[in-house]
């Protein structure tokens, strides 16, 4: 399974990098904005994705909403990871489509247990 | 204090022009009528404009007096004291970010040289458990090996123990990201700030120029405005999300 961790903080690109590792995800690849990561979800090899909101470029909701306007990409599933709490944002993202909302700061227990619930639906 | 000003020169233009306007009512002079009211509208916004100007010198008068010269920033390209300052704040995003990459470059070896060690206590019970099954040691040295297992099971559990933490110390390496959007935004606000404040500064040296219809166009360009928040520091905002049990809450509660 390929996973593409979309974050402009490399810190933050690398902790999640650790933690998928840690529950065993192998291929991981990496973008620094919504721009970036959508030639790599158009080549059809990404299986989940798990990215930030605010990033210069394209922003994470706005490549949420991409994601699920085009057909071939509409059923990966998304996690989005992010410092937005407002409940307006956080509405605003289920209703776009993640399958998962973490907010920052998370520890590596929530981010396992929702990367967990989301593969076993 | 400017409401104040402008509410007085205001009623001085009213007192002056008020009879004026009554006699014109009065004889049916529509055209003179609203000669006045024109002018009087006039009268006040050229009343408005003077106090912005007078405003805006004297914030640039007390902004300069930090060392802070805007004159620079509108005659030349040169780097201001904003620049500067929000250049220090990129810097504070850079350092920490390396800084951050630094502990976790440690921490990954720590937790490989730790899975290591976790493989060779595997291997090491594993002998022990043989070694226990030996008719010798059973007859002669029972405790010993019964006691050499359970000190290395006990370490494997403390290895284990040990990686969690190290990895918690990664995870929270968090905050570069956290402290890195905040500081982001002070650098886009510190910039708008300036922006802003230059134009402004530059208005009040035109202000003879400026039309109320362009200075309302030019104010509405800047209202549609995607509004990003970003980490939420007032613990008191009931509309954001506080921990992760809150989001939880909210989507359950949504059906998600």
């Amino acid at each position: 399974m390929r996973v593409l961790v979309v974050d402009d903080f490399s810190t933050m690109r690398r902790i999640v990098k650790n933690l998928l590792k840690d529950i065993g995800f192998e291929n991981i690849e990496e973008a620094d904005d919504g721009k970036t990561a959508l030639p790599i979800l158009k080549t059809g090899k990404i299986d989940f994705l798990v990215t930030d909101w605010n990033m210069p470029g394209l922003s994470g909701i706005d490549l949420v909403k991409t994601i699920r306007s085009e057909p071939a990409l509409a059923n990966i599933p998304i996690l989005m990871v992010t410092a937005e709490a407002k409940r307006e944002q956080i509405i605003e993202a289920a209703q776009a489509g993640v399958n998962g909302y973490v907010v920052k700061p998370f520890t590596a227990q929530v981010l396992k247990e929702k990367i967990e619930k989301i593969f076993s639906r | 204090m400017i409401d104040e000003q402008l509410d007085l020169k205001i009623i001085d233009a009213l007192r002056d022009k008020a009879s004026a306007l009554m006699e014109a009512v009065e004889s049916g002079n529509l055209k003179e009528s609203v000669d006045l009211i024109n002018i009087l509208n006039k009268t006040r916004q050229e009343v408005f404009y003077e106090e912005v100007g007078v405003l805006t010198r004297t914030l640039h008068n007390s902004i300069k007096a930090y060392g802070i010269d805007l004159g620079e920033k509108l005659n030349s390209n040169s780097e201001t004291v904003v620049e500067n300052a929000s250049q220090s704040l990129s810097y504070v995003i850079d350092i920490t970010e390396k800084n951050s990459h630094e502990t976790m470059d440690r921490v990954d070896s720590l937790i490989s040289q730790s899975q290591e060690l976790s493989k060779q206590n595997a291997q090491i019970i594993e002998s022990l458990r043989t070694i226990a099954q030996l008719e010798e040691v059973k007859d002669k040295a029972p405790e010993a090996i019964s006691t050499a297992l359970e000190l290395t099971e006990i370490n494997t559990a403390k290895i284990n123990e040990m990686e969690m933490e190290l990895m918690n110390i990664i995870v929270s390496q968090g905050i570069q990201d956290i402290s890195g959007q905040l500081i982001r935004k002070v650098i886009d606000l510190l910039s708008d700030v300036e922006l802003k404040l230059v134009s402004l500064v530059r208005m009040a040296s035109n202000i003879e120029e400026l039309s109320p219809l362009a200075v309302e166009n030019r104010a509405n360009e800047h209202v549609e405005q995607k509004v990003i928040t970003g980490p939420q520091i007032d613990k008191n905002n009931e509309n954001a999300a506080h921990s992760q049990e809150d989001v939880d809450d909210l989507l359950s509660n949504l059906g998600f």
